[in-house]
């Protein structure tokens, strides 16, 4: 059961696919398997929504993208991270914790 | 499982992409990402690396069950209703039918048996006659306009209706004209003669009325058959 609210998925969406990039190059479907399989029920992602997120983020300069071959013979276009984009993500995981510290302070949040 | 999809599905997604690329306006780069994304994840499910989810599960159900409204239809409670004899159409229309012959056939009838033979200028008869005439058209038109007007629509039985209650009116008034022609020499009439206007008069009110009442209950459209087609072939 998804419990997310969409208007918090929808602020996060490009740090979490910078998130799963910054393990390594990936493609549209492993990455959004990935943040389904993470998301552990939370939301689940509609798939075709991954691929203007990963044009804009291309355009912004956050990530790279090259055709690459896979051992079945099927072309992959293969998404990594470029230095922008890692810079970006620490921005904007920053930009997270404070605003976590702020949640605890005013909304009470308890994380004990 | 396959590792590869075989050349039939590869052959649908690139159809499917296709179309996309076409609608959408892609590039061919772009065109052929999304497949690739629609290749991965059929081969995840041959895999049994994805789990169908719930809404996929029932979408599944619901396409393999095939036409669930026409077999819900089928094994409805309707299909053990009885088939009404006439359909709510059918009546209107052999009700008029009905009226239109009686009134046309049977008052210029009576009238000519018990008339005067015209003289001079315009007889009563005559002017009684055409007046008669003149009511019917305009009632028949209505009546059998009312037969094929669709009686879920309030304006077209409005129209039926405006043709027919003046028409009622005029035929009254025709009537009673025609009886006041034939009364001069109504030593001539005999009793059966009077009797059989009066028996005219009272059919052509109780069907015109009927055909009223028809028009001012509408209820649920009963001209499709309840029965499945399988059962009518």
């Amino acid at each position: 059961m998804n419990w997310a609210s969409k208007e918090l998925v929808g602020a996060s969406t490009a740090m979490l696919v910078l998130g799963v990039l910054k393990q390594g190059a990936s493609y549209g479907y492993d990455i959004v398997r990935q943040i389904n399989e993470q998301a552990e029920g939370a939301f689940t992602w509609q798939e075709g929504t991954i691929y203007p997120i990963l044009h804009k983020l291309e355009k912004k300069g956050l990530v790279q993208c090259r055709w690459q071959e896979s051992p079945t013979g099927r072309r992959r276009k293969y998404y990594s991270l470029t230095v922008e984009g890692r810079a970006a993500l620490r921005d904007g995981v920053r930009q997270w914790e404070l605003f976590d510290q702020l949640m605890i302070r005013l909304a009470g949040v308890n994380h004990a | 499982m396959p590792e590869q999809l075989d050349e039939a599905a590869l052959k649908q997604i690139r159809q499917i992409t296709q179309e996309l690329a076409r609608q959408q306006g892609l590039s061919d780069d772009d065109a052929e990402e999304i497949g690739g994304h629609l290749e991965d994840k059929l081969l995840a499910y041959f895999r049994g690396e994805t789990r169908i989810t719930l809404e996929d599960a029932l979408l599944l159900a619901r396409a393999h069950f095939g036409d669930v409204a026409g077999v819900a239809k089928q094994v409805s409670h309707k299909r053990y209703l009885p088939e009404p004899r006439w359909t709510r159409h059918q009546t209107i229309v052999k009700t008029a039918i009905a009226t239109a012959v009686s009134t046309f056939i049977v008052l210029p009838g009576a009238l000519l048996l018990f008339g005067d033979p015209p003289r001079g200028s315009f007889h009563p008869m005559l002017v009684a006659a055409t007046i008669i005439f003149a009511g019917l058209g305009v009632l028949e038109s209505g009546v059998l306009l009312a037969a094929r007007a669709d009686l879920k629509s309030p304006s077209q039985r409005l129209i039926a209706g405006l043709f027919i209650v003046p028409a009622l009116a005029v035929l009254v008034m025709a009537l009673i004209g025609g009886i006041g022609a034939v009364s001069a020499h109504w030593d001539m009439a005999t009793r059966g003669g009077y009797a059989m206007i009066a028996f005219v008069v009272l059919v052509c009110l109780f069907g015109h009325a009927m055909l009223l009442l028809l028009l001012s209950h509408p209820i649920q459209d009963d001209s499709t058959s309840n029965v499945p087609e399988q059962q009518l072939a």
